[in-house]
């Protein structure tokens, strides 16, 4: 079962939004794809991110790959602590370990994202 | 290589399963003009002893360094390759294995290859090298993208004394990609990079690349402008293309070079007709992610006992699928591999020995004829000559000297010659050019 309060990627990012902002991590399924987690880049605060583009790259012992941004906007704050200690990232995928909060430029963005239960539907197939 | 021979029925098959009419379709992509548009001018159906009659003739006018006094340069450079380098280099372990795709089980390799980067960053003091790139020139370009992704600008700063070759590459490499290129000049008296322009557009520039020494054999200072650089956020980035030349001069990572890149030909990888050649790209370590191809580490297996294993290659292919930035993973392994070997023989000494020989013999010839320009020479240089750069030439050629002229890339240096010294030239070569240039030298000095 996903978070039925957020909205998803086909690629694997959960967004929380809470009024202008959206806070933006890596979903549970999407961690245990990866395996384990030995590096994450992420932006500067003050960086445009666009919907549908990498902001940032995470890489595991066996791949490295683009985090999606799933909304544009400007970061605002980028999780200090998930960049030190990136191994422990998949403990609490929707929790500590966010990654971006994005002031969110356009609202009708969000339309465009999964819902809890399609992103369940995606990644049960 | 043996040539394996194609009967007409195996062509025809061959053709018609790639849906194709003739062979000539398999190299429309060529340009007609570079196609030969002819057949071969050797006889049909005559015996393998006529054949190779034919063909060692035709080889016999080729052009080799021994039977001439060769002082060309400009790129691709004549040093000594020991036999020791190819008794070991041709080990089956090293020399059978394209690139090693179960790397693990390839340690030997891997391990070449870890000393391979540890005697790179040595020379460079460096932090990180690559385990190798295909050459010079496109360790060059590679350099380019790292700069633009880091610094998110999409402009750099190119010199006019890096390569010509080199520099065309870059433009290759930069046009599809909407990267701007602004030549940066030479200073008219020293020869070294033109400083008041480096200072116009390094402003919202990715960086400026620079080859030390320069194209001319002039000895840069980056020191000079590294400041001005790295003010707007923009990298240092040197190209080394004759590597004896970091014996004796300041290494890139001591004048706060942030990528460093070049060729490795001269350390044992001898010229044959222009190549394979090895590159070199390195960077400090706050960059290590950047770096396209693999970096080999030192780690210990299960069992506690050292064992290598690539541990870094973040851009390739097989790490990020859809979204690599870059496809170099096989490289140039057996090069670099050679040329770990070739810094292992000579040694420290070695290679400080070999290059203060070469320096010394240029400095010995420029006191004789001058210098088109007042910077300092290393093994190259480039002498103004009272008449045309190409008579000149062709003169010495019929003599039996060789050197460069590079007026068909920069035709201000219409008349000049580019000489070229290393360890092979004896002493009493260099003497002998002397005497055979001193009629066609603007200013003879001594």
């Amino acid at each position: 079962m996903v978070p039925e309060d957020l909205k998803y990627t086909d690629t694997h990012e959960w967004i929380k939004i809470e009024g202008d902002y959206g806070i933006v991590g890596v979903t549970q399924y999407g961690f245990e794809k990866l395996g384990d987690i030995v590096y994450v880049e992420l932006p500067e605060v003050g960086a445009k991110v666009k919907q549908g583009e990498a902001f940032g790259v995470i890489e595991s012992v066996k791949a490295a790959v683009d985090l999606i941004s799933p909304v544009s906007g400007i970061v605002e704050e980028v999780n200090e602590s998930a960049k030190k200690s990136p191994e422990s990232l998949p403990n609490d995928p929707y929790g500590e370990s966010w990654l971006i909060k994005v002031k969110i430029e356009n609202p009708t963005e969000i339309e465009k994202l999964l819902s809890d239960k399609a992103y369940e539907e995606l990644i049960e197939e | 290589m043996d040539y394996i021979p194609h009967s007409k029925e195996d062509i025809r098959y061959i053709l018609d399963v790639l849906g194709l009419e003739s062979m000539d379709e398999l190299f429309l992509d060529i340009p007609n003009s570079l196609k030969l548009n002819r057949e071969l001018d050797i006889p049909e159906g005559i015996t393998e002893i006529e054949l190779v009659r034919i063909l060692k003739e035709i080889a016999s006018t080729n052009i080799t360094s021994d039977r001439f006094l060769w002082f060309l340069g400009g790129g691709c450079y004549r040093h000594f390759v020991p036999q020791a380098l190819n008794e070991i280099s041709h080990r089956q372990e090293f020399y059978t294995s394209y690139t090693p795709y179960q790397a693990e089980l390839s340690q030997g390799t891997l391990q070449a290859l870890f000393e391979f980067q540890t005697l790179l960053c040595d020379l460079l003091r460096m932090d990180v090298t690559n385990d190798s790139m295909y050459d010079g020139a496109t360790a060059s370009a590679e350099a380019m993208f790292m700069a633009c992704d880091i610094t998110k600008r999409s402009r750099v700063l190119v010199a006019r004394s890096l390569h010509p070759e080199y520099r065309m590459v870059l433009k290759t490499y930069a046009e599809p990609r909407g990267i701007e290129i602004i030549e940066i000049p030479y200073d008219k008296v020293s020869g070294m990079l033109d400083i008041g322009s480096i200072e116009e557009f390094i402003q919202s520039s990715a960086c400026i690349i620079f080859q030390n020494p320069n194209f001319f054999g002039i000895i840069e200072n980056p020191e000079l402008f590294e400041p001005l650089v790295h003010k707007t956020g923009a990298l240092l980035i040197p190209v080394i293309v004759e590597p004896f030349s970091l014996a004796l001069i300041k290494p890139p990572g001591e004048y706060g070079a942030d990528i460093a890149c070049g060729d490795l030909q001269s350390f044992g990888l001898g010229m044959r007709f222009g190549g394979p050649s090895a590159g070199f790209l390195a960077t400090k370590i706050d960059y290590i992610r950047r770096l396209p191809g693999r970096i080999v580490g030192m780690t210990n297996d299960m069992e506690g006992k050292r064992a290598y294993a690539f541990v870094l290659q973040t851009r390739e292919q097989h790490i990020r699928r859809a979204s690599a930035t870059s496809n170099i993973c096989s490289n140039e392994a057996l090069c670099a591999i050679k040329v770990a070997i070739y810094l292992s023989l000579i040694g420290e000494e070695g290679l400080k020995d070999i290059a203060l020989t070469c320096y010394q013999l240029a400095n010995t010839v420029r006191k004789a004829t001058g210098s088109y320009f007042s910077g300092l020479t290393f093994n190259e240089l480039l002498i103004p000559l009272n008449t045309s750069s190409k008579d000149v030439r062709d003169v010495l050629r019929e003599r039996g000297i060789l050197v460069l002229d590079i007026s068909k890339w920069y035709p201000e240096f219409k008349d000049t010659i580019l000489a070229t010294f290393t360890e092979m030239n004896k002493e009493d070569e260099v003497n002998r050019f002397i005497e055979e240039i001193r009629p066609y030298v603007r200013k003879f000095s001594v």
